[in-house]
């Protein structure tokens, strides 16, 4: 099995980097999806609309640090995964100077941007939306500068990476806020009525966002079979599984647990937050095979 | 939206996929190894290396055998090549050797691979 072959060569270090990596990543796309959530629905009561905002504000701290952790971490690597070689200048230099460094540049200033999701909305209307939301562009070119997608065509292969992003960032802002929802009593109509325009605007962004990874993928690996014969296409193949698993969850939610949830059944807020926390973790899940997948292996084969 | 603007994004979509379905390579491969992987050579070899098909910056090139690491001359800097070449400083022991590497490509893809080879007397 070729992902099996991948794996074997796997040192400490590398094991650490992609953790620090998955931890980017979820930082990342958590801090842009509670811009995308905010902008999605303005009329968010209080104190969700703070918790929210919060929760993104941290979330791209997290994630400030994490890619700055990635740096040295990345020096070393090239060094042969050891500790003199995370602090030798001419690798942190090397690093820094190539593509990498561009990333790091954009993803800190994006994510800096973020925190104006703090801004009071009504004392300075449309400014803290703004400057956020600009964040979370910069924050998302940070992400086509490294890798295939920064190959040609750049600006499809750019462009497809950014929409998958963008859909995948509000689907997982979206978690927090809607199991905080969901702990409301069953029929509050405020919650009833966010987690029901949800489903309506998840259902066009899970299509964005399978839409754009499927061309991706294929326009990536050059056709069908290297999904299968190449430990790129494995892992791959995995993250695919783990997204229909959540998928199927997004589908339970919105057509059995959200209308029952409307419709007061008093089991309703348990069932449903226990399934947002299930996506949670496929969540978690697809991140750590996706740094596995752009870590250690290549569509080259 | 209608199901006419979804059949057009579609059929749109499905033309681009077919216009541009050939292999994306963005960044370097390996190309090849001195001496190839898994080959056997007779005596001490000139040269070990590796080429791409794109330059590559190496940051690690260690040949390890029975005596522990080989030292190597004329080790090329971190300077972007698509030939990396090195000679090994004295003569090598008959045995099995393992060539360990890692680099940066252009496109901020870090790089790793292994490759070995028998020396006979």
């Amino acid at each position: 099995m070729a992902w099996l072959s991948a794996l074997a060569g796997v040192d400490a270090w590398t094991v650490a980097l992609m953790l620090v990596t998955a931890g980017f990543h979820a930082g990342a796309l958590l801090a842009a999806g509670a811009v995308l959530f905010r902008l999605a629905f303005p009329g968010l009561p209080d104190p969700e609309r703070r918790a929210v905002s919060r929760t993104g504000a941290v979330a791209a701290w997290v994630a400030i640090v994490l890619a700055l952790i990635q740096w040295p971490l990345q020096a070393g690597y090239l060094g042969g995964g050891n500790v003199s070689a995370a602090f030798d200048p001419a690798l942190l230099g090397m690093v820094f100077e190539g593509a990498q460094g561009t990333r790091l540049v954009l993803a800190g200033a994006g994510l800096l941007l973020v925190q104006a999701i703090l801004l009071d909305a009504r004392r300075l209307p449309g400014v803290g939306y703004g400057l956020s939301l600009g964040g979370v562009l910069l924050a998302m070119l940070a992400f086509v500068q490294v890798g295939h997608t920064a190959g040609e065509p750049r600006v499809l292969l750019g462009g497809l990476l950014i929409l998958h992003l963008l859909a995948a960032a509000f689907w997982i802002g979206s978690l927090w806020p809607l199991y905080r929802l969901a702990g409301q009593p069953a029929a509050d109509p405020a919650a009833a009525r966010i987690l029901d325009r949800f489903g309506r605007i998840a259902l066009f962004a899970v299509g964005l966002l399978v839409l754009a990874g499927a061309v991706l993928a294929v326009l990536l690996a050059g056709g069908v079979t290297p999904l299968f014969t190449t430990a790129w296409g494995q892992f791959l193949l995995a993250k695919v599984l783990l997204v229909a698993l959540l998928l199927l969850l997004a589908a339970l939610n919105k057509w059995r647990l959200v209308p029952a949830f409307s419709r007061g059944d008093t089991t309703a807020p348990r069932r449903l937050r226990r399934s947002i926390a299930v996506e949670g973790v496929l969540v978690a899940a697809v991140l750590g095979v996706t740094a596995i997948l752009t870590g250690i292996t290549s569509p080259n084969g | 939206m209608t199901m006419i603007t979804r059949n057009t994004l579609l059929s749109g979509l499905a033309a681009l996929l077919l216009a541009v379905a050939t292999p994306l390579l963005a960044h370097e491969g390996e190309m090849g190894q001195v001496p190839n992987d898994g080959s056997t050579v007779q005596g001490t070899p000139e040269e070990i290396g590796i080429h791409f098909d794109g330059a590559m910056r190496i940051t690690q090139f260690d040949v390890t055998g029975p005596q522990g690491r080989v030292s190597l001359e004329n080790q090329p800097g971190n300077e972007s090549t698509e030939e990396y070449r090195v000679r090994p400083a004295g003569s090598m022991e008959p045995g099995s050797y393992e060539v360990r590497w890692r680099g940066l490509a252009r496109d901020g893809h870090m790089m790793s691979d292994t490759f070995r080879f028998t020396v006979e007397d």
